[in-house]
């Protein structure tokens, strides 16, 4: 059994020793990270503050879904927590924020839609290309919840799941969402009126879009269990319970833009995650005592061991909800922000 | 004007903190806490610190009762006799917000045109703008 000190499951345990090619492709991704950075940083200002944005927005998401996949063999260097890899984090990052920025430089009087595609096509592109490597260098390995939801069907000669080309495009949009809307708060601190009336009902549907695409990339991490059967909109995804985190989501956001209209939008956006936890925690308090939640064996074993005093919840899930509200939030204002941007 | 926003809000993110450590004295989980921060090489204060932050600006408006109203003692200078006298507008939380967002605009040089345009084109009705771009003369911050 896992404790906050030790742990004994094959989350913690494994083999961590590198391949020389290994080594070669963690050193050339510190090396592109490097030229890249430099390279962009002729082109934009305060490369350095994006790029820790994407790398956050990046290591959120990894932290998250940990238990859904592996990367062994990279060296006892390379790991933050369980086999979650900074290497792997900042190459990620690389891949996201370079084309990114390029497409802002050069596609600057384009409509906004035409930047989106260009975006997602690059980026899958070269989400596709880097899990390739990961994969077939022995890196990535799939837990087994996983590759049940994968079914076997893996791309010929890429030795990558089919899946992928909707798992990358649907991460990439989340993590694109939190260093974009980050970024025009942090660094490049735009200046957004106050707005009278909130469209309400457009802001819902970004919620459920939001909402519904991360729940079906997380499925394999968890098990809706003892819903109506009418209620499972796929394998054990039930619109009662994914309808209640977008309600959730949703009214905190459109009661602190009422009442806290005159606080700054940072602010707010704290606000927005702190009132979507404190209902979040204890109604996943009460799935899980109740059985309704349960966790997948490789989630479970990514486990502490430890649970909040007062309620049943592991500890990781304290952190997970907060984590999981920041990059869904990011990606419904930021969309809100361009759709209320007037021309 | 800066240096006292950030020494508040040091203050609030203080008094955050010791909340939370009292209650996690309270009902014993002082050593997660704890451990949690130790054992995450302080990536866990990524949480804990806007918690920390939101909890002590809600005690600090709550309980000491700073808050971002703008209040101006108005004193009445068009009357003699009413020397010690003075009157406190308090805006509302819209007004606040425009009162905020004018002046911001007005640092980055923005002009009033601008302004007007984009608050009229966010909703606002051009009365409260024209009230709002007064209380922004009128008002200083606290």
């Amino acid at each position: 059994m896992n404790t906050l000190f030790y742990c004994s499951s094959p989350a913690c345990y494994f083999d961590k020793i590198p391949t020389g090619s290994i080594i070669f492709f963690e050193f050339i991704i510190v090396l592109a990270v490097l030229l890249s950075l430099n390279f962009l940083s002729k082109i934009e200002k305060k490369v350095l503050y994006k790029f820790l944005i994407v790398a956050l927005g990046i290591f959120i998401f990894e932290f998250f879904t940990a238990p859904m996949w592996h990367n062994y063999h990279l060296g006892g260097w390379a790991y933050v927590y369980r086999s979650v890899s900074w290497v792997l984090t900042i190459g990620w990052a690389t891949l996201i924020i370079v084309p990114s920025i390029l497409i802002d430089v050069h596609m600057v009087n384009r409509k906004i839609w035409e930047r989106v595609l260009a975006y997602m096509l690059s980026i899958t592109v070269l989400g596709l290309i880097g899990e390739t490597l990961v994969v077939n260098l022995g890196i990535r390995s799939y837990a087994p919840e996983t590759l049940s939801v994968i079914n076997g069907h893996f791309i010929p000669f890429l030795n990558i799941p089919w899946k992928a080309i909707y798992y990358i495009p649907v991460f990439m949009a989340l993590v694109l969402s939190f260093y974009k809307y980050w970024s025009l708060l942090l660094v490049d601190k735009i200046l957004i009126p106050p707005i009278k009336k909130n469209k309400i009902w457009r802001n819902l549907l970004i919620s459920m879009l939001a909402v519904f695409l991360f729940e079906l990339m997380i499925e394999p991490m968890v098990i809706n269990a003892k819903m109506p059967a009418w209620s499972y909109i796929y394998r054990d995804i039930s619109f009662i319970i994914t309808g209640g985190w977008i309600l959730i989501i949703w009214l905190s956001m459109t009661l602190v833009d009422k009442f806290f209209i005159h606080f700054s939008l940072r602010d707010k956006t704290m606000l927005y995650v702190l009132f979507g936890t404190i209902v979040t925690l204890p109604i996943e308090s009460w799935l899980i005592i109740n059985k309704y939640r349960l966790y997948e064996l490789s989630t479970v074993e990514n486990f502490s061991g430890y649970h909040i005093p007062l309620t049943s919840l592991p500890v990781e899930i304290a952190f997970a909800i907060p984590f999981y509200l920041i990059l869904i939030i990011s990606f419904i204002k930021y969309w809100i922000y361009k759709f209320d941007l007037k021309k | 004007m800066e240096k006292t926003k950030n020494i508040r809000r040091g203050k609030r993110i203080l008094i955050g903190f010791a909340f939370m450590i009292f209650i996690s004295l309270v009902f014993g989980a002082f050593p997660f806490l704890l451990a949690s921060i130790v054992c995450t090489g302080g990536i866990s204060l990524i949480v804990y610190i806007p918690l920390a932050l939101m909890l002590g600006t809600a005690i600090d408006k709550l309980i000491f009762n700073r808050n971002n109203k703008i209040e101006e003692q108005i004193s009445a200078n068009t009357d003699k006799n009413n020397v010690g006298s003075d009157n406190q507008i308090l805006l509302t939380k819209d007004q606040i917000a425009l009162v905020n967002y004018i002046r911001e605009a007005q640092s980055r040089g923005m002009d009033t045109n601008s302004i007007f345009l984009a608050l009229k084109d966010n909703g606002w009705m051009e009365d409260d703008i024209r009230k709002a771009f007064g209380y922004s003369q009128t008002h200083t911050k606290i």
